[in-house]
């Protein structure tokens, strides 16, 4: 009963306003807010005092083959945890947290595995969406679960003015890489429709050393070919009366073999499939001055482990399959109640399932939420306040709440930004119902992130413009669930074992202009985290002031661009510090720091409404020897030719 | 005349202090004993699966100091994937790197790796046999036992057995194997004649039997450590068979006694056994406990010897009589170290991560 009297209290708010929208007249439209602002998701919409980071449009053409995990690395200081090369699995650590502390979100809609928390990035080709951007300590109250360390948005948008769009790239590389996609747009001001086809194949069978066998070897990996391929379609329509209707549709099957870790003599047979269906529509009705959206998807992921004692067997000796579900619906009401104050009031739902046979038993879990928020955009000042209510059939949330801002400051182009917000962690559904050990009595992780930061923007006319943007950030997480040998030694089991405290400083700076008849643009971020673990619940006093494992004190990220009228040059580099293995900060079994260079150079081709390009990119140009996770061999310099053939008729 | 001592080499005497102070502070000592490393208690470290960060620690009893990732020291590279055990095998040791799917020999004096043998698919225990020839076994379900040349990096044979082979014992000219069931199940220890490398007895013991010793008598104790079925949903045991202590009459190839030491419904696995130098006790740790009991004794103790710990292995020192054992206190941490004086708790050190074995070589002093 409580339950139902506080969100009816939140929510009562939108209701009232909700029945003002329905009946605005016209006598109320004594200002009119701009639609690209109405629309806005909740994400998008208070992320203002946040640092967000976007990737520029040269980097994303350069990386227009890559996955998702590759571009981010070049444009943020985040760290791309990857378990080898293209295609295998790949997880990103914002801001000195977990992998498993940030989301991913397409169009507004939750895609982290509903089994493990995490997402991987290495599935999603970068050219999917039109709008790519991370949201470094994003907030709980309006992100939901996980977001210590931010979230990443993947958006499909419209342009209205586009008649015919169609794009042809193929990409060959080094170790037998073979990439395609074909995109097109068509459509009017009233409809615009848009699909995405790729298919990524690749052999992946690069020469290292292997430092883990006598003598140093050279060795060729093994069982590492990647197969890639999917198709996503979103049709936008808009309708009179401020309506819009938008629908979107994403199938993808990669298959992907997972090579021995290097010192290993077995034969490594594995192979692993995912193929995941994403289907969504949104609703939008746009006023004046309000919008109410109702949006709802539907996710089906699907998992075959496969595993053999000999290549030539004709039978696995082990098959694990995983099958998961999540449907959502968001319903939010935007009202501004003056022309420089709006409220958010909406509701999610989502229920969860999973069929694994390893839970012993189908899972299905109903989540549901209540938001509300409040924004406040005066000349020189944005501020803003959220509150969430979650309520999970499993899990009690904490009410969570967060509070941010962004005001001009004497300096010109300077701006204080700050924001603080509780978070948590719902535990995910392995933690909870894996068996053996899974429990579903876990709590959530929990604590807060607390965000400072100044951002400067210069302006220099057409010569260019500069953006230097420092931050400092402090999260702590209660309760951080940690899976470790059950008492009998026999499995493992999850357990809220340690209170984990994250400081760090996040830097970026960006520029771009024109010199003569050349454009330039030139970044570079840089991000120190001190994640330790401040007090051991089990009383292992040992690790406590110890930094957590696989999280690095150092990352940065550089990349730079030249066009000299249709040719244009380039490098994109990424730096990540010694990383430690073990909680115990063992300086033996510490990773090493590594960094690595990727350049390329292209020529753009335009005739008329066709166009396209001709490009090399040197991955790894200096031939660095690394790993990513210990054990995983990278690959060394690689070669990637592509094509492009472009149609754009306005 | 007093002679005052300049200010530079004040400076220089402070940091002569300094560097010593900061070579003390050193986590590893990597002093070996007069003998080299031949004299000592070697331990087994699993470290974490997919690592390779298995490693071995040597303990010196002399000094009461332990030396760890003693390969990667040496050999600078790690051990391996998954160590699962060690072995002694005359001047040289056996590390069996089960997740590397090889066996590296080492030189015990100075420990380097004098060769790695490699194509297993799921290498667990070495034995040794004399004259540079050893069994090793191998495989999860389907189980062989591999005849190895250590001296030429071969194997030489191929010996099928029971399911999941694990400890070996060779008493006389045969070689007793536990075949523990690995991912299936077994209750069986195999009997293979070492001079034709044949199988020529299978003996019935009792559910899942992972370890052997030999006692004052040269009779070999199995530890079985009973069936343990789950039901659907892992939460509760669905089905459960009695540990016991298997005693074979190594002549006759045949059960001569067994203790029933955990029964149905009270959860009791004991997952490792050791005996006293004398052989006149039996040592075995289960999660409540380490247990001991004499090699007469009929009937399971009642209480433990040592209530606190829950040990991964355990030996008694040859020389001093103490209890060393071995706990795991995560995958990816490091491990403990345990010197026990009958029940009473001596010391601790940390060892490498995840320890799981104890050996002890040469002439062991208190």
């Amino acid at each position: 009963m409580k339950i139902f009297v506080f969100t009816y209290c939140l929510l009562f708010p939108s209701l009232l306003f909700g029945s003002v929208f329905i009946n605005e007249p016209d006598s109320m439209f004594l200002y009119s807010i701009p639609e690209v602002v109405i629309e806005k998701s909740r994400n998008s919409f208070f992320s203002e005092d946040k640092k967000t980071s976007t990737p520029d449009s040269l980097v994303r053409a350069v990386f227009s083959g890559s996955n998702l995990g590759e571009l981010i690395s070049t444009f943020t200081p985040a760290y791309v945890n990857t378990s080898g090369s293209t295609g295998a699995s790949s997880s990103v650590f914002l801001r000195g947290t977990n992998s498993y502390q940030t989301t991913v979100n397409w169009n507004g809609f939750l895609l982290n595995s509903v089994t493990l928390g995490t997402m991987d990035f290495s599935s999603v080709p970068s050219a999917a969406v039109q709008n790519i951007s991370v949201v470094h300590g994003a907030s709980g109250s309006l992100a939901g679960s996980g977001n210590f360390g931010g979230t990443v948005l993947l958006d499909n948008t419209a342009n209205w003015n586009n008649r015919l769009q169609a794009s042809l790239q193929s990409e060959l590389g080094t170790y037998d890489n073979k990439h395609y996609s074909f995109s097109a747009k068509i459509g009017n001001p009233s409809l615009q429709y848009q699909v995405f086809l790729f298919s990524h194949q690749a052999e992946n069978n690069f020469s290292y050393t292997d430092i883990f066998k006598n003598g140093d070897p050279v060795e060729t990996i093994k069982n590492n070919s990647l197969d890639n391929k999917g198709v996503m379609q979103n049709l936008f329509i808009r309708l009179p009366g401020g309506n819009k209707l938008e629908t979107g549709f994403w199938y993808q099957e990669k298959e992907k073999e997972l090579p021995a870790v290097m010192g290993s003599y077995l034969p490594a047979n594995a192979s692993q499939l995912d193929s995941s269906l994403r289907v969504y529509a949104k609703w939008t009705k746009t006023g004046h001055r309000s919008s109410f959206a109702l949006n709802t998807a539907m996710f089906r992921e699907y998992m075959r482990y496969t595993d053999k004692n000999l290549a030539t067997d004709n039978h696995y000796s082990v098959v694990s399959e995983i099958i998961t579900g999540r449907m959502m619906g968001d319903i939010n009401y935007r009202y501004w109640i003056l022309e420089n104050l709006s409220f958010d009031g909406g509701m999610t739902f989502s229920t969860l399932s999973a069929d694994i046979t390893s839970y012993g038993q189908k899972v299905a879990e109903n989540q549901s939420a209540a938001v509300t928020a409040v924004k406040l955009s005066l000349p020189g000042l944005i501020a803003n306040a959220a509150l969430r209510k979650e309520f999970h059939s499993s899990t009690r949330v904490p009410l969570l709440f967060s509070l941010g801002g962004r005001k001009n400051l004497p300096v010109e182009g300077m701006d204080l930004k700050a924001s603080y917000s509780r978070q948590f962690r719902v535990p995910s559904f392995n933690d909870k119902y894996w068996q053996p050990g899974g429990n579903p009595y876990l709590l959530p992780e929990s604590g807060y992130t607390a965000d400072i930061g100044i951002v400067q923007d210069i302006r220099a006319g057409d010569a260019g413009e500069l953006t230097i943007e420092v931050n400092a950030y402090s999260s702590g997480i209660n309760n951080m669930i940690q899976w470790v040998p059950s008492e009998n030694g026999t499995w493992w089991r999850p357990d809220n074992k340690k209170q984990v405290s994250v400081n760090g400083i996040e830097s970026s700076v960006l520029s771009g202009g024109i010199i003569g008849r050349c454009s330039f643009t030139l970044g570079g971020s840089y991000n120190y985290s001190r994640s330790v673990i401040k007090r051991s619940y089990d009383g292992n006093t040992g690790i406590e002031g110890n930094q957590l494992s696989y999280i690095p004190r150092h990352t940065g990220s550089a990349n730079a661009s030249i066009s000299y009228k249709k040719a244009f040059t380039g490098f994109t580099g990424n730096f990540t510090g010694n990383r430690f293995t073990g909680e115990d900060n063992n300086r033996r079994h510490m990773m090493p720091s590594f960094f690595v260079l990727n350049s390329h150079a292209g020529y753009r081709i335009g005739l008329g409404e066709v166009g396209g390009h001709l490009q090399l990119r040197v991955m790894n140009l200096l031939n660095s020897r690394y790993q990513v996770v210990r054990a995983y061999p990278m690959p060394g310099r690689s070669f990637h030719v592509s094509f492009s053939v472009e149609f754009n008729q306005q | 005349m007093k002679i005052m001592p300049s200010k530079a080499s004040q400076i220089y005497l402070l940091s002569i202090a300094f560097l010593i102070l900061l070579s003390s502070c050193g986590k590893e000592d990597t002093e070996p004993s007069v003998a080299g490393y031949a004299d000592g208690v070697f331990i087994n470290c699993e470290g974490s699966f997919n690592a390779n960060n298995g490693s071995i620690s040597w303990y010196n009893a002399d000094s009461g100091k332990i030396v760890n990732n003693l390969f990667e020291t040496v050999n600078g590279r790690p051990a391996g994937d998954v160590i699962q055990s060690f072995a002694l095998a005359g001047d040289h040791g056996v590390i069996v790197a089960n997740n590397s799917g090889k066996i590296e020999i080492v030189d015990l004096v100075n420990f380097e790796s004098v060769s790695s043998i490699t194509g297993f698919s799921y290498p667990r225990f070495f034995v040794y046999a004399g004259n540079g020839k050893g069994y090793l076994t191998n495989g999860n379900i389907k189980g062989e036992v591999y005849k190895i040349d250590l001296t030429g990096g071969t194997v030489t044979d191929t010996i099928e057995v029971g399911m999941g082979p694990e400890q070996m014992i060779i008493e006389g000219n045969h070689l007793f194997v536990a075949n523990s069931g690995g991912w299936g199940f077994d209750n069986s220890v195999s009997v293979i004649d070492i001079r034709t490398d044949s199988v020529v007895e299978s003996i019935i013991v009792g559910d899942v039997p992972i370890a052997m010793v030999t006692d004052a008598e040269k009779n070999i104790w199995v530890l079985c450590r009973g069936q343990v079925v789950y039901n659907e949903s892992w939460t509760e045991i669905a089905h459960e068979t009695d540990s016991k202590l298997v005693r074979i009459d190594p002549a006759a190839m045949a059960v001569d006694k067994e203790v029933i030491i955990g029964q149905k419904g009270d959860h009791f696995n004991p997952s490792w056994l050791a005996v006293s130098p004398d052989g006149l006790s039996l040592l075995f740790g289960e999660a409540e406990g380490t247990y001991a009991m004499g090699t007469d004794e009929d009937i399971q103790p009642s209480a433990p010897l040592i209530k606190d710990g829950i040990f991964s292995a355990a030996g008694v020192h040859p020389g001093s009589g103490k209890i060393l054992a071995v706990e795991i206190k995560d995958y990816s941490l490091p491990g403990l170290l345990h010197i026990y004086d009958g029940n009473m708790l001596i010391s601790s050190m940390e060892t490498g991560i995840a320890p799981g074995g104890v050996v002890f070589s040469g002439v062991s002093r208190p």
